[in-house]
Order: structure tokens, then C-alpha cells, then sequence
């Protein structure tokens, strides 16, 4: 199959120009638009120009923003739901101090922390996770600063959410603290305390497209999917992760396959102690897209 | 980087005109099956979210045409 490529591209007309070259020039029939400020106006716009092209844009925001009535067939949302899912499959055994660098305080990041510290509990209900906000997708220098505080104040395990896991992973190995990773796997980076990691696997969404295109059948309008679709994937366990740890990580993995659900209501958030999840909800409900808030047993605001 | 890359994608405009005239590769392509065009914030190699994505695409073009 051929695949065009292009990288550091801004969220810009830059990306507009791009995404158009690949469709006149390279004959694109699909273009994937990776980071969310392409989606608005530019993707939408090339969307109603290159009626016959598909675009596909990735981000929980752009779910959320496009109302029903608005989103277009030409749209595919791809937002694997299971960024939530997959944090509970992280082997954080008997974590006591977990600490969390988050980018920003949006559904998809605030579910990603709140079903760590579910799984953290799980196996040792004392677990402790602290959160601090960088504010912004790729802050390298506050990342750096942000993880050196948590550890200069004591903590066992350091995960994140932003774009790129490396300043905080290579950091808090410098320190002597273990990892789990984000997005891809960070052994290279932590080669003794890298843990696992957590990853969407975007190679079975696009080979799904790739295979509905060229059978000539119409794509779905939004996928959303975890385990039990092959959709996400844990980073393979790094020389951090101890014999238990492997264990309880695979059956947090096997309960997800197996769709046990991870909000297990009711739950409330960690500010006003008011009860915000009602009940139990299915992994992938859309419910769960609404987060925002920290719930109660992590340490840390959104605001 | 940044020069780097609109050079290129500068340099493909520049030479459409003869592709449209030849109508070689795009034309092969489009017949041949599904091209897929994918555009990243980042670089391939962020050991994060853009390496992700590239990751998968590698894996996509195993896949026959």
C-alpha cells in the first residue's frame, strides 16, 4: 500500500497546504490529520472541497465538538475510547506513590489519571496518585520541572500524558524512579526502570480503513474501541516491571479484553466529594467522554 | 526542519504540472489501490504520540497494494 508522509507539520495553513498536495499530487484517497488544531477550520474545509477524499481526523476534542448534526460523513473521529482502559492494564502493583504529568485537563487526560488511580487501588488500596498539569501538549522544560519536583518530594512510579513521554521518562530514570510510558514504548529511554507503557495501536484502525476503502464500502463516522478491539496495546514490560507487577498488569489487560468495566459506580470527585459517575458504565460509553473532573483518590485540581 | 519541509512539499507543487502531463505515479497509485496520506505535528522519531502513528503507517505499507 502506498503511504505519504509528512512531519513537523504546524497547525497552520501549513497543514492545509499539505493535506491538499497529498490529494492532488500524491493522489491521497485518505488523509489522517494526527493532532487536533488541523481538524478546525482546515480539515473541515478540505473536507467540503475534496468531496471524494476521506478525511480522518484523531482526538477525543473533535468528538466532542462535532455535534451530530454537524459532523459529516466525510469525517472519521477516531478516538480509541480506551485511553481509559488501557491505564487499569498498567502493572502499577503495589505502587504506594504514583505520580502523574498531565498536559491539560481534557476528558481524554482526565480519564487516563482517574482509571490509573482505579488500577493503582486495585492492588494496594492505600496507593497514592498525585497529578500536576503542565498545560500544554509539549513543554519540555516544565515537564522536566514537573517531574523533579514529584520526585525531590518522594514517590515510587512516574507516568505522564503529553505528546512526548521522553524529558519525563529520561528524567525520572536519571533519579532513580520507575516508569510507565505513553504512546509508544520509552524502554530505550529507562532501561532499568521502565515498567510498561500504554499505546493506542492505531496500526488496526488504519488497516481497517485501508481494507474499507479499497473494498469500496463507506467508513465508519467515529471508532472508538479498546482491548476487546485490538485497539490499544500495553508497551512490553521493561526491566521495571517485577514478576507480580507482570501478573496483575496481564489480568488487568484480561479483564479488559473480557470488557469489565473500570467505572464501577458511584464514584465522586476528588474537589466536592459530590457523586459524579451514577453507576456503572461500560468502558466505551460515551458517558465517560463527559470527564471533567479528578475523582476522589487522586491528589491534585484541574483548575 | 521547517525550511526543509516546505521545500519539498514546494518542490512536488513545482513538478505537478509534469506528473499531470506523464500522469505516472499518481495515476499507478490511485489504480492500484488506497493511498493513504498522513501529516504529523511532530517529528517520526518523538518516542511519543507522532512515532505512534508513524509506527502504524510503516505497518500499512507492508500491506499489498
Amino acid at each position: 500500500m502506498k503511504a505519504v508522509e509528512e512531519e513537523n507539520v504546524a497547525e497552520t495553513d501549513a497543514c492545509a497546504k499539505t493535506m491538499e498536495s497529498m490529494v492532488n499530487l500524491d493522489g491521497a484517497n485518505i488523509i489522517l490529520g494526527t493532532s487536533f488544531g488541523y481538524f478546525e477550520p482546515f480539515m473541515v474545509d478540505l473536507a467540503k472541497k475534496y468531496a471524494k477524499v476521506e478525511f480522518s481526523a484523531c482526538s477525543a476534542a473533535v468528538e466532542r465538538r462535532q455535534a451530530p448534526e454537524k459532523s459529516r460523513q466525510l469525517f472519521r473521529l477516531s478516538q480509541p475510547g480506551p485511553l481509559r482502559g488501557r491505564r487499569r492494564g498498567r502493572p502499577v502493583h503495589q505502587v504506594e506513590q504514583a505520580r502523574f504529568v498531565a498536559a491539560k485537563p481534557i476528558a481524554s487526560v482526565l480519564s487516563n489519571i482517574n482509571s490509573f488511580m482505579l488500577g493503582a487501588k486495585k492492588t494496594n488500596p492505600n496507593a497514592v496518585v498525585q497529578v500536576i498539569f503542565t498545560g500544554d501538549w509539549s513543554l519540555p522544560v516544565r515537564e522536566a520541572e514537573a517531574t523533579n519536583a514529584l520526585v525531590d518530594a518522594g514517590c515510587d512510579v512516574i507516568t505522564c500524558h503529553v505528546d512526548g513521554p521522553k524529558v519525563v521518562i529520561e528524567t525520572a530514570e536519571k533519579r532513580g524512579v520507575k516508569t510507565c510510558g505513553h504512546n509508544t514504548s520509552q524502554a530505550p529511554l529507562a532501561p532499568k526502570g521502565f515498567i510498561t507503557g500504554a499505546e493506542y495501536k492505531w496500526e488496526t484502525i488504519y488497516k481497517g480503513y485501508a481494507t474499507q476503502l479499497a473494498e469500496g464500502k463507506p467508513l465508519p463516522n467515529m471508532v472508538a474501541g479498546g482491548y476487546e478491539a485490538d485497539m490499544v496495546q500495553n508497551s512490553p514490560f521493561g526491566a521495571g516491571a517485577s514478576e507480580e507487577a507482570r501478573k496483575a498488569a496481564l489480568a488487568a489487560m484480561a479483564d479488559l479484553k473480557a470488557k469489565k468495566p473500570i467505572y464501577v459506580g458511584p464514584l465522586k470527585d476528588n474537589k466536592t466529594g459530590k457523586v459524579v459517575i451514577d453507576k456503572t458504565y461500560d468502558n466505551l460509553d460515551p458517558f465517560l467522554d463527559q470527564m471533567n473532573y479528578l475523582l476522589e483518590g487522586v491528589t491534585g485540581s484541574i483548575t | 526542519m521547517g525550511l526543509l519541509h516546505i521545500s519539498r512539499r514546494r518542490f512536488l507543487q513545482g513538478s505537478a504540472v509534469s506528473l499531470a502531463t506523464t500522469g505516472v505515479s499518481g495515476r499507478i497509485a490511485r489504480a492500484a489501490g488506497v493511498t493513504i496520506g498522513i501529516v504529523y505535528v511532530g517529528p517520526r522519531d518523538d518516542f511519543g504520540w507522532n512515532q505512534a502513528h508513524a509506527v502504524a503507517v510503516k505497518a500499512l505499507k507492508t500491506l499489498p497494494a
